[in-house]
């Protein structure tokens, strides 16, 4: 089966199927449809409360639905350890998880040996660091939380340390190659940083069963993104709605890609899927489809997004990237295509920092997550710049 | 669609429930109601190929090795794609008894575009032939090696293999029934995996016969040519409708201390008809959502290993190496399933479809 041309013909064939009525069938049928518009509607006469028993339905039926999600979570974490399993609260879990699997504990001297620093660009580093860390802002209230659930104080400074280091480390590779290659010649130490990022592009495993995104997390996340996207060697970015352009966007351009390789997919949803037009893909385009996050329902719109993509390209030229997804989504998916998710979720759906109600669109100009409006998490692309020169100004001090 | 026009389908099941007859204007209605809905479901089944057919309301066709797949607009978004819509559709070649005949796919099998996990494989085959010729037809199809014929049902009475055995009886009891209609058990085992597989046969030129036993708006036609059946049928729309409601509310509510029934899963099927058939797209979209990665796919995966080992029971013979290795699979993968796990995730499928016939239910209400 091969897609090539054909939604040029699919337009012709519905328009043949209206065509076949001719105008004046298509008249007849158009005020036959506004005949059972008004018939539905003279005949309706809900309760007065209607609105409100509509209201209260949904939210049973989305904790139902939220209960079998639980459910689901209990039940894989019994297979995987292939046992039964006590069933913890989410609460315990999370922080069983976050101190066996997110705390560097073996890593003490992460930033120092593994990233080749000596005491002198140690110290630079972490005046860096901690420039970072005020201006993430946030983030600092993320980490309190984190340092009340963590037994050691010691352990948190060095997860502190490991979570900047690598957060500063990103931002600076967010930038994009050419500055850090600039750097790069003068500070052998900093090749070594971009060195290490190929080993870094490994996923990090969120934990527990409803596992939340940190801001640092994202901004990890979405640096990984960029190293892999860049390492994917990408002609064309596909962005998703309501969950992808911003990123998409930021991607593209910090990737260099003509802006007229970006293609922002508005109508996914399977409903609405007749203004999907692939046709602007040619048959050697690597493509990346970029989102934010892999909810539950974007996983099924990702599958029937691969299907369609196969008809035009090979598998391995289509990969599919998020800040963050379900370890079962990543499974899937790539048993068509490559994925790429920086952050990986064992149990249910992640809770990312942003908000996910939409507003993208607006903000997309300066804002890589979020938005102003909402008062949860967002990146402001000005902030990425400034975080990234201080860095720079900082190393390039430091060398001189 | 606007608002007004979806609520249709409420209004023709509080018709139906009033046995209020269709007037003329409102079949014409109905009829453009038809070709809108499935202009707005052209190309959204899984490989963009499903098109409008200009001469059946609201039936979308698409061309499949060279043979043509019929599907209403309501199942246009969850069909299978090519790749299970070609396995199901060389078991429909094995199952049916008359090769001119229509059969079609039923049940949760058309949800296969949307749900990984289903219990069954479920068929539907329209005989066209001399209605008198179905019951040989039925037993020739059971002495074929194609597919393992665990039962057959007729009229009340179950019979098993073998069939030299039970064939007078069978015979005897398919000769008294006004309404010639077969269902057939097999046990499927193709691409798709091991699968409960059945097959309701009925006699019917079109509406009369036994057609009444189902409906077409269930129904995908996957081989054996036309639908014999019309969607631009305001009383069968509307006690479609109304055979869902009564459906959900008979499942939620039966075998409530079995830890492992069906019934629940039953009843979330239905309610995913019911909501896509009334218009709710996104709360059919939320059911797909988690039942296509919850682990109640687990649960339906066990009903169905349950379902299977009694088929499997009476086959007369044994199973085949490939069907054992693949039953063995199939306990391997829920082996870890408690029943304390299935009576919660049960009791939550039975709130979701209660929820959701409720909704529906109110809009049904407005035009009591």
């Amino acid at each position: 089966m091969t897609l090539s041309g054909t939604p040029v013909k699919r337009r012709d064939k519905v328009r043949e199927n209206f065509g076949e009525l001719g105008a004046d069938e298509l008249d007849k049928m158009l005020f036959r449809l506004e005949s059972a518009g008004k018939r539905a509607s003279d005949n309706y006469a809900p309760a007065k409360d209607v609105d409100q028993k509509r209201v209260e339905l949904r939210e049973r039926q989305a904790k139902a639905l939220e209960s079998i999600g639980k459910l689901s979570s209990r039940m894989r974490a019994r297979s995987a350890v292939g046992a039964p399993v006590v069933y913890a609260p989410d609460s315990e879990a999370a922080t069983v998880g976050l101190v066996s699997k997110h705390l560097p504990v073996d890593d003490s001297h992460f930033i120092e040996n593994e990233l080749f620093l000596d005491a002198a660009e140690n110290a630079v580093w972490h005046n860096a660091l901690l420039k970072v860390g005020a201006l993430i802002g946030d983030d600092f209230d993320t980490l309190d939380e984190t340092a009340q659930a963590v037994p050691k104080p010691e352990i948190f400074d060095v997860y502190m340390r490991h979570v900047f280091a690598k957060a500063s480390r990103d931002t600076v590779r967010l930038i994009g190659y050419s500055a850090s290659r600039a750097v790069a010649d003068a500070m052998p130490y900093y090749t070594k940083i971009i060195e290490h990022d190929a080993a870094a592009l490994e996923p990090v495993f969120l934990a527990g069963s409803f596992p939340r995104l940190t801001p640092t997390s994202a901004v990890e996340g979405l640096a990984k993104l960029y190293c892999y996207c860049d390492a994917f060697s990408v002609d064309r970015v596909i962005s998703l709605e309501s969950g992808g352009s911003n990123v998409s966007r930021f991607l593209s351009k910090e990737l260099e890609i003509n802006g007229k390789k970006i293609h922002h997919l508005s109508h996914i949803h399977p409903k609405r899927r007749g203004d999907l037009d692939l046709a602007f893909i040619g048959n050697d385009d690597r493509i990346v489809i970029v989102l934010d996050h892999v909810s539950l329902k974007q996983e099924w719109q990702l599958e029937q997004l691969q299907r369609r993509l196969l008809d035009r390209v090979s598998a391995q030229n289509i990969c599919i990237m998020a800040v963050s997804g379900r370890a079962e989504s990543y499974e899937r998916l790539s048993a068509v295509t490559p994925v790429y998710f920086p952050h990986l979720s064992v149990g249910h759906d992640v809770t990312p920092p942003w908000d996910t109600k939409g507003e993208y669109v607006r903000n997309r100009t300066n804002h890589v997550f979020g938005n102003e409006a909402s008062g949860h998490f967002q990146i402001a692309r000005q902030f990425v710049k400034s975080v990234t020169d201080s860095i720079l100004t900082m190393l390039h001090r430091a060398h001189t | 669609m606007g608002d007004k026009l979806r609520r249709l389908p409420a209004l023709l099941c509080a018709m139906a429930r009033k046995n209020e007859e269709a007037d003329e204007d409102l079949e014409s209605e109905i009829s453009a109601f038809l070709r809108m809905a499935a202009l707005e479901a052209g190309r959204s089944d899984p490989d963009g190929e499903l098109l409008p057919v200009a001469d059946k309301p609201g039936y979308l066709s698409r061309e499949l090795s060279g043979r043509v797949i019929y599907v209403p607009f309501n199942l246009a978004s969850v069909v299978p794609h090519t790749q299970i819509l070609s396995a199901v559709t060389d078991i429909a070649e094995a199952v049916r008894t008359n090769t001119t005949s229509p059969i079609c796919i039923s049940g949760s099998t058309t949800f296969l575009g949307a749900i990984s996990e289903i219990g069954d494989l479920d068929y539907c085959e329209y005989y066209l032939a001399d209605p008198a010729g179905l019951c040989a037809d039925a037993l020739r199809v059971g002495r074929e090696d194609a597919l393992p014929l665990a039962c057959l049902k007729c009229g009340e009475n179950y019979y098993n293999p073998p069939w030299p055995d039970c064939e007078s009886g069978l015979r005897a009891t398919f000769a008294g029934l006004d309404e010639k209609s077969l269902k057939l058990d097999f046990i499927s085992n193709g691409e798709l995996g091991v699968f409960p597989t059945s097959s309701v046969v009925l006699a019917t030129r079109g509406e009369d016969g036994a057609a009444h036993r189902s409906f077409a708006y269930q129904e995908a036609v996957v081989a054996g040519g036309h639908p014999v059946r019309m969607l631009v049928r305001p009383d069968r729309f509307g006690a479609y409708v109304d055979w869902l409601c009564e459906q959900i509310r008979y499942y939620v509510e039966q075998d409530l201390e079995n830890p492992f029934s069906n019934f629940p899963v039953k009843a979330l099927k239905r309610s995913l008809s019911l909501m896509l058939i009334t218009g709710y797209h996104d709360d059919a979209d939320r059911i797909i959502t988690h039942l296509r990665v919850s682990e109640l796919s687990t649960i339906v995966k066990r009903i169905r290993l349950k379902e299977l080992e009694a088929l499997s029971s009476y086959v007369g013979k044994p199973a085949s190496a490939s069907l054992q290795e693949k039953l063995d699979m199939l306990r391997a993968e829920v082996e870890n399933t408690t029943e304390m796990d299935c009576r919660q995730a049960l009791e939550h499928a039975r709130e979701v479809a209660r929820t959701s016939l409720e909704l529906v239910e109110l809009d049904i209400d407005a035009y009591a």
